[in-house]
């Protein structure tokens, strides 16, 4: 359904208010909430139903005025300063947390200076019980002249009643005309600036010309030759916008601090005694740091020891899956396409979903309590001297989980050279894509022994994998700290947010939301790739898989082995003859020095689609090319992977580090490069970003093989 | 001059002015102008970032950023 004609409804209001609690309400959709100032970085969009109405709702990030500091908040200005812009609203749902009301006026006041059509929402009410703060509807709605509701997006209280009031002002009824009667009187100065730029622009709101004054430089839809009369305009009145916003706000506060007196009872202070208490240990200059780590620590411990029962349990279903498919359905060649091809690709993925779940479980319990913040207050310093900013320590941690989101979260940045390095580095963290990878090859690295009696050595190897991408990370931080140039200032300057209880169903959805997605996307991928290999492993190039087969039936007969060998001799020979095993070949040779053999080679190049299909691919190959009865799961037959010239095994330690070390850097995502290229608009970054992890990932693993082997 | 910067931990002082366009921008987006209270909960060693309170608001400001603060001579 195309939306453009739709009327707009726009979601506004300082940052982490709850305008996406709302938003998801109002659209059913799920977009990303957290207890963090700036989760939405982009405008989202979505439609719901007001009466029989059709809407198009869009979520925007949040911003604390019309004058913006970072690229997330600019959106804003470009919109609501454009009347023919295409997001430009109908009616505005103004979100604000009652409990901290009276600086969120400025923004209104605002929006209402630019005579927009607004409904106040005012969120958070169920908080506002639990702290004894009263506030009275009545009284604002008569001292601002617009509907004022109140709503709770935890409880989902009253949304009936917003959407009501939304649906009159959007009617033409209860809408405030503020043309004649505006928060903000301009001051003389102000006005000739505004009156000329009115007709620059061809506006006839006084206040819309001021906010162009301030900002044209940045607004999109203005061309050269306006830009250059504003500036010309700006520089004859000698208009000072520092001062004049310094100015403008005061005199806002002047008008709306009374009316927020008036209507609500409690100071801002109280509300924060809890906050406080907890800060004083959270970000305690000894005992912040270490609780920070062992939160990680938990974290990494968590995902490698709550999920073995269930990853058993999906094991041995897929694993009987494959049996009964391939007792129950005749020996044909789509019997072999579901049992080797699909199913055991896709056991071989989706025995990592508790893994996953628990990760993102973890992260965002973290985003919803407010801790992040804290990461970026106490890890800035740090932070600066690789080149980044506070605010990175958000994208790495969250790059933990993924790096598409992370490298988006990016954009709260505002430092050009600061947000560029955080989205080069954020895809060495090692995602939930590598875990899969991770936790098949351990196996064959380290014994599952304990050091010590109680760590678990392979746990240890895993968090050493880790720490790896991190330092990966950092390093390379460093380096193009060193190589980049920037004039630009930078800054810290963020908002830290009181405590809030996580919310649990918020924190489920996200989980399950995840998972689905990672059984979609990575299903959807992996099916295809699996089926694409099947046909590629069992068909081969002219008569090549024929003679293969004969010549194996005559080695074995020359050797002397039994029927079972005979049957696994023939298949490996058939499958080095096959499509795959051609291009497997092809690459060995740059693939060698680092202990890949060609079926290696096959999985390094279907895992640039995703780095989990790896295990997927390996699953295929090794089921086609061993002709046994029984499904074993995908770990034993690695286990029994032999050369079948030498008889050595395939997955020795010296291969399986050396595949570990090109996993941690490599970069082999096609959907992080596509968003790295969308957020620094250019092909020249991901680019650089795919050779320079290639580089690192090519040399880790030549250096380990070659010292191990 | 007193700045920002140089306030003790704990300690609260009234904002006198602001000498960085871009902080000032941000701090008067919260509300916290000339003559607002504000009051330092956390410095960070090492020159680390500092944890402010003012206007209901937790905020972190770098080092330097705060020194762009200036504050009224305590009376
Ligand atoms: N107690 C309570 N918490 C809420 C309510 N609405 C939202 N929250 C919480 O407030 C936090 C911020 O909510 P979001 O919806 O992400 O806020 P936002 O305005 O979209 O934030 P940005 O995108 O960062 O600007 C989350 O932790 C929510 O769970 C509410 O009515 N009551
Ligand atoms: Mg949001």
């Amino acid at each position: 359904m195309s939306d453009n004609n739709l009327p707009t409804l726009a979601l506004l209001g300082n940052p982490n208010c709850g305008k996406s609690s709302i938003f998801n309400i109002l659209t059913g959709l799920r977009q990303k909430v957290g207890n963090f100032p700036g989760v939405t970085v982009d405008k989202k969009v979505g439609i719901t139903k007001l009466a029989d109405q059709s809407v198009k709702v869009i979520d925007f990030p949040g911003t604390y005025s019309l004058y913006p500091t970072s690229k997330d908040e600019s959106i804003i200005i470009n919109t609501f300063s454009n009347p023919s812009d295409q997001n430009y609203p109908d009616v505005v749902v103004y979100v604000a947390d009652v409990t901290k009301l009276e600086p969120q006026m400025l923004l209104l006041t605002q929006i209402l200076d630019l005579n927009l059509p607004v409904v106040l929402a005012l969120n958070m009410t169920d908080l506002a019980e639990e702290t004894n703060l009263t506030f009275d509807e009545e009284k604002l709605r008569q001292e601002l002249g617009i509907p004022v509701v109140a709503v709770s997006g935890r409880r989902e209280e009253n949304f009936d009643k917003l959407k009501e009031a939304v649906f009159q002002v959007y009617q033409g009824i209860n809408h405030l005309d503020q043309s004649h009667n505006a928060f903000y009187k301009l001051s003389e100065n102000e006005k000739h600036i505004a009156k000329e730029i009115n007709s620059v622009i061809g506006s006839e709101n006084d206040y819309r010309s001021l906010i162009v004054a301030h900002h044209y430089s940045d607004l999109n839809y203005l061309d050269g030759s306006q830009k250059s009369q504003i500036e010309e305009i700006v520089n004859k009145f000698d208009y000072n916008e520092l001062r004049g916003q310094i100015d403008e706000t005061m005199a806002r506060y002047n008008r709306f601090t009374p009316i927020v007196k008036s209507a609500v009872r409690k100071s801002n202070e109280e509300a924060r005694s809890f906050t406080d208490k907890v800060d004083r240990i959270l970000t305690h200059k000894i005992a912040g740091p270490i609780i920070f780590f062992g939160l990680m620590f938990l974290v990494f411990h968590a995902i490698f020891s709550w999920s073995s029962y269930p990853m058993d349990g999906i094991e041995w279903m897929f694993a009987e899956a494959g049996t009964f498919l391939k007792s129950n359905l005749p020996d044909a060649w789509y019997t072999s396409l579901l049992a080797d091809g699909v199913i055991s690709g896709l056991g071989g993925v989706l025995v990592f979903i508790p893994q996953i779940a628990i990760l993102f479980l973890l992260i965002s319990l973290l985003e919803e309590i407010g801790y992040m913040s804290r990461a970026v207050f106490m890890f800035d310093n740090i932070m600066q001297k690789f080149g980044l900013n506070g605010r990175s320590i958000v994208a790495l941690i969250s790059g933990g989980a993924c790096a598409v989101p992370a490298v988006m979260a990016t954009r709260t940045i505002s430092n050009w050279k600061e947000r560029l390095i955080t989205i080069m580095v954020t895809p060495l963290i090692s995602c939930s894509a590598r875990i899969p990878v991770y936790t098949l090859l351990i196996a064959f690295a380290v014994p599952p022994i304990m050091i010590g009696g109680f760590i678990n050595a392979q746990a240890l190897m895993f968090m050493g994998l880790y720490l790896l991408g991190i330092i990966g990370a950092l390093l390379s931080a460093v380096i193009f700290k060193l190589i980049l140039k920037t004039e630009e200032h930078s800054f810290l300057m963020i908002e830290l947010p009181p405590y809030r209880k996580p919310n649990i169903k918020n924190v489920l959805l996200t989980v399950r939301e995840k998972v689905e997605a990672f059984i979609f996307q990575a299903g959807k991928v992996i099916m295809i790739i699996s089926i694409i290999l099947w046909f590629l492993a069992s068909y081969g190039p002219g008569q090549q898989m024929e003679q293969a087969r004969e010549e194996a039936i005559e080695l074995a007969q020359k050797r002397d082995l039994n029927e079972d060998e005979t049957e696994d001799l023939i298949a490996s020979k058939q499958i080095e003859n096959s499509y795959a095993g051609f291009f497997g070949k092809a690459i060995e040779p740059t693939i060698e020095p680092l202990g890949f053999n060609w079926q290696i080679g096959i999985a390094i190049i279907t895992s640039f689609a995703a780095r989990e299909v790896f295990v997927g691919t390996m699953a295929t190959i090794y089921s086609i090319a061993s002709k046994e009865d029984d499904e074993v799961t995908i770990r034993n037959k690695l286990v029994k992977a032999t050369d079948p010239e030498t008889g050595e095994k395939v997955y020795t330690v010296a291969t399986s580090v050396s595949l570990l070390l090109f996993y941690v850097f490599a970069m082999q995502c096609m959907s992080t490069l596509a968003v790295v290229k969308r957020e620094t608009k250019s092909w020249k970054w991901p680019t650089i970003q795919f050779f320079f992890m290639g580089a690192m990932a090519y040399l880790s693993s030549l250096i380990a093989y070659q010292l191990l082997s | 001059m007193a700045t920002l910067a140089s306030l003790k931990e704990k300690r609260s002082a009234r904002i006198l002015s602001f000498q960085d366009d871009r902080i000032a921008s941000k701090l008067l987006s919260m509300g916290i102008l000339p003559g607002s209270m504000i009051q330092v909960v956390r410095k960070l060693p090492g020159r680390g970032a500092i944890y402010l309170k003012a206007n209901g608001y937790g905020i972190a400001l770098r080092n330097h950023e705060a020194a762009s603060v200036l504050l009224e001579e305590q009376s």
